[in-house]
């Protein structure tokens, strides 16, 4: 019976190969992945926009290469993001902030080239994995619908207890950015009362503050600031090294990339859960528990691999409740969804019931898409660097460029070009304090996800706080949260220790440990010294800065 | 054949780019050359503000229509999604624009009556439109999780009389047009709900299905998928006539309850309309809908997406806001005080 079951997926899965692997198919994959690659590219255009803009094609060309392409469109734009994330330090959305912390210290060694590979192969990773959980575990997402709003509660509880791990060596730093990224989702519409809070009477601002602007400044727009300075003062910043990720690189990208894909899938499962924490969740675990998690901030490509392999099983993930449930679970799960109902199909299990042979090919389509964005992005990483030999005047002048029309094409109103500015020049002023920027990412994403789930909670309890805890799954992510935050200090204390210890036997000449030993080597055979101060010294310690 | 859908993906490619480039420079459609009612529209393109996101229902449907409005009009006509603040941000920028009938836009009843709430300082009403035509209904239902306790609607109610707070309905947007429906229905059937609010109708949902709260209230096409699949079943139709296709469920008015979810996709133009072009617009309208109607693609893309498409003049749609209108005066500050 349960093989029966499993051979008839099997040969369905076959016949939509069948259906993707035609010329015109093949060719409206091509142009989603492509339209997805620019999108994604430049700074502030958001797939969201090209699906929306393509919707009417759908309606010419049919239900199949219509939803293949817009489907591209959208895991094509989680390519193209990493590209200025790594090369420029700008990130174009929320989900590129967690990549801009290693990448860009990597890029600045002249290890862009490896960078990116990394990203591109974990985002395959990350992609095909998903699709994988979306094939054999479709029926996990009934089994999440039995989350509440208390669960959801203690995700972005578990979700803030990274901020620790975020703030690097200043945790009270750290924890003033979680306030003011929490400050940033009290715009808006108050939760309880449905009156404007904080809005100035503005209903640009009943929606929130619009993330991207805000990311695209603090993030971008400061760092391009920055390099307008430094530029001045300064010889170049970035050099264009080799481009092959050495066996090393790749060696310590598998735990990442595994553990990455793991928790994209389970994230985007959850209709309404944070789907950009999943990138800080994955960043997070490799800078505790990795191996190179002793060169995190100067470059460790675990950095990388994991947040990027989080982003793309999620995209992948979050389709699964469109197709099981019939729900989307985001703005841009909605205009697939819209090119479906266009067609007649309902989206869910009907789906594959009465039309199996659209659904099986849509979902084949998902792997022969990231097959083709595979091959188109490894060859063009060699191109993507040269932007890095662009003039800098020329830089500014197209990126700062794009960010502001893509600001206004995000809402369609000019205030979100204010709101770009006003983080730009926020961001610049944080930057030269040092303060660390990525806590502001996370929690102004999961501000509102905490306060209305803690609303709908107690309104469903009538009001008993002790609902919170109610849940197993609320309770053991309650209990994870408050470990993370009591234990994090004392495991660093602890390792720390560990490794100072480690370090007096290697300076005794005792046996040193395999892969400190070799990271070093590779770190500093790679690394220009001109670019960094602190690799003076060989032995790497957590304390130690970038 | 191939190479039309060949030329269709160039197209795809190309497109996006271009219009991404253009799309800045075509924002604002008024101003210049409004001339009189005789040579109305000319050969100027007109702008047809949606304040919703493309790919929702009442954009795909004004996007259906508007091949049939061009070929009335011998003009193009330019859709732009003004997106926010729950239609208010579009609404405004229809209410500001020339009324020369050159911009019209897409006024929903009722959401557009959202500036009924005063805390929104919506700086329109139904004054500053001039309502040229209604070209679709919604109709609602009231939607139980299928693996829940409730069946029928009179026993969620006599659950909700015997104690009061105990069942929870589901908005998605408190003072919008589900909250409001919920609360006449309260009033209507004498009983009190907890509302527990969510941030749009995906989330609500989720939490219905996943038996997060008892009731949701809302239009007919956003629970299709879930009743055809079984996982939500209709526990009664907010109508005085039983639904096509739910032909079964109850309607509201047969068990004695006066609450009824009338929502609509209205076209307008700002108000100072000269009534030659209102006319003129009203009339390519009616000729629209007639012509689309005929067309099997727009019909079957109408019946797929549950539309309830139909022609109604500007009379008809100007008394419909004015009852919806005194409606909501009543129900808003009830919904809201709740909170």
């Amino acid at each position: 019976m349960k093989g029966d079951v499993d051979v008839d997926i099997l040969a369905q899965l076959l016949a939509g190969f069948q259906t993707v692997l035609t010329p015109v198919n093949l060719l409206f994959a091509l142009a989603g992945c492509v339209m997805g690659m620019v999108v994604g590219i430049l700074p502030g255009f958001g797939p969201p926009a090209a699906m929306a803009l393509l919707l009417p094609v759908t309606f010419v060309v049919g239900p199949v290469p219509g939803i293949i392409m817009i489907a591209a469109i959208l895991y094509g734009s989680m390519y193209g993001g990493t590209i200025t994330a790594v090369l420029l330090n700008v990130p174009g959305e929320p989900s590129s902030v967690a990549t801009t912390l290693e990448g860009y210290a990597l890029a600045k060694q002249g290890r862009g080239g490896p960078a990116l590979v990394i990203a591109a192969a974990g985002s395959f990773v990350g992609a095909t994995v998903g699709i994988i959980g979306m094939v054999l575990f479709a029926p996990l997402a009934t089994a999440v619908l039995g989350l509440g709003a208390r669960d959801y509660f203690a995700i972005g509880v578990l979700g803030l207890s990274l901020v620790v791990g975020l703030s690097g060596r200043n945790v009270l730093k750290g924890l003033v950015c979680a306030l003011i990224g929490l400050a940033i989702g009290l715009v808006g519409l108050d939760p309880v009362l449905g009156t404007p809070r904080f809005t100035g009477g503005m209903p640009e601002l009943f929606d929130g503050i619009d993330l991207v602007a805000v990311v695209m400044g603090l993030f971008g727009l400061s760092e391009m600031l920055i390099g307008l300075e430094q530029r001045v003062s300064k010889g170049r910043l970035t050099k264009i090294g080799r481009i092959a990720p050495t066996r090393e690189d790749w060696r310590r990208s598998v735990g990442p990339m595994a553990r990455g894909s793991i928790i994209g899938f389970f994230v985007g499962l959850l209709p309404g859960s944070p789907g950009t924490a999943a990138t800080f969740f994955s960043y997070a675990l490799e800078r505790r528990w990795s191996k190179g998690r002793q060169q995190f901030g100067r470059g460790a490509i675990e950095g990388v691999a994991g947040p990027e392999t989080a982003n793309n099983s999620l995209g992948i993930a979050t389709m699964v409740p469109m197709f099981t449930l019939g729900i989307p679970s985001s703005v841009t799960m909605a205009i697939m969804m819209g090119a479906f109902i266009v067609h007649g199909l309902t989206p869910g299990p009907l789906l594959f019931r009465d039309h199996p042979d659209v659904a099986w090919a849509i979902i084949a389509s998902l792997f022969v898409g990231n097959v083709i964005l595979l091959i188109l992005n490894v060859p063009l990483i060699r191109v993507w660097l040269y932007i890095l030999k662009i003039p800098y005047a020329v830089l500014f002048g197209i990126v700062v460029g794009l960010m502001i029309l893509g600001a206004f094409l995000v809402t369609g109103t000019a205030l979100n070009i204010l709101v770009l500015l006003v983080f730009g020049v926020f961001g610049y002023v944080l930057r030269k304090l040092d303060v660390p920027l990525a806590p502001i990412a996370l929690t102004m994403v999961l501000g509102s996800i905490l306060e209305e789930n803690l609303v709908r909670a107690l309104l469903l309890s009538d009001g008993d706080v002790t609902t919170l805890v109610g849940s197993p799954f609320s309770a053991i992510l309650l209990t994870v949260a408050a470990l993370a935050l009591v234990g994090a200090p004392l495991l660093s204390m602890g390792a720390k220790r560990l490794e100072r210890r480690r370090q007096r036997i290697v300076d005794m000449g005792g046996l040193p440990t395999g892969a400190v030993a070799t990271l070093d080597a590779a770190d500093l055979a790679d690394a220009d010294p001109s670019d960094r101060s602190s690799t003076d010294r060989p032995t790497p310690t957590a304390s130690k800065g970038e | 054949m191939d190479r039309r859908i060949a030329s269709a993906a160039l197209a795809a490619i190309i497109l996006p780019l271009a219009l991404a480039g253009c799309s800045s420079l075509t924002s604002s459609g008024d101003g210049g050359g409004g001339g009189d009612a005789a040579d109305f529209p000319g050969s100027e393109p007109i702008t047809m503000i949606v304040p919703f996101s493309a790919g929702g229902s009442s954009d795909l449907m004004v996007r259906g229509l508007v091949p049939f409005m061009e070929d009335e009009l011998g003009t193009s006509i330019i859709v732009e999604n003004t997106v926010g603040a729950g239609g208010q941000i579009g609404l405004t920028s229809l209410a500001n624009a020339t009324p020369d009938g050159h911009t019209i836009g897409l006024t929903n009843l009722p959401s557009a009556l959202a500036y009924v709430n005063e805390d929104r300082g919506a700086t329109y009403d139904q004054d500053s439109f001039e309502a040229l035509a209604t070209v679709n209904r919604f109709r609602g239902i009231v939607a139980a999780s299928s693996t829940g306790p409730w069946t029928s609607i009179e026993q969620v109610v006599e659950a909700a009389q015997a104690a009061p707070g105990t069942i929870t309905v589901g908005v998605d947007g408190l003072g919008g047009d589900d909250h409001i429906v919920v609360t006449a229905f309260e009033e209507a059937a004498g009983v009190d709900f907890t509302i527990v609010p969510f941030d749009d109708g995906s989330e609500k949902m989720t939490a219905l299905i996943g038996n997060q709260i008892d009731l949701s209230f809302g239009s007919v096409p956003t629970f299709r998928a879930q009743i055809e699949t079984g996982s939500v079943s209709a526990l009664a139709a907010l109508d005085a006539e039983p639904i096509v296709g739910l032909e079964d469920v109850p309607t509201t008015e047969s068990l004695g309850y006066d609450a009824v979810w009338e929502s609509y996709n209205v076209l307008s133009a700002p108000a100072g309309l000269d009534a030659g072009v209102r006319d003129t617009l009203e009339a390519a309208i009616e000729a629209a809908s007639e012509a689309a109607m005929q067309d099997a693609d727009f019909e079957a893309q109408m019946t797929n997406g549950g539309y309830e498409f139909g022609f109604q003049d500007s009379a008809w749609t100007n008394e419909k806001w004015t009852d919806l209108d005194a409606l909501w005066r009543e129900l808003v500050p009830l919904a809201l005080a709740q909170q």
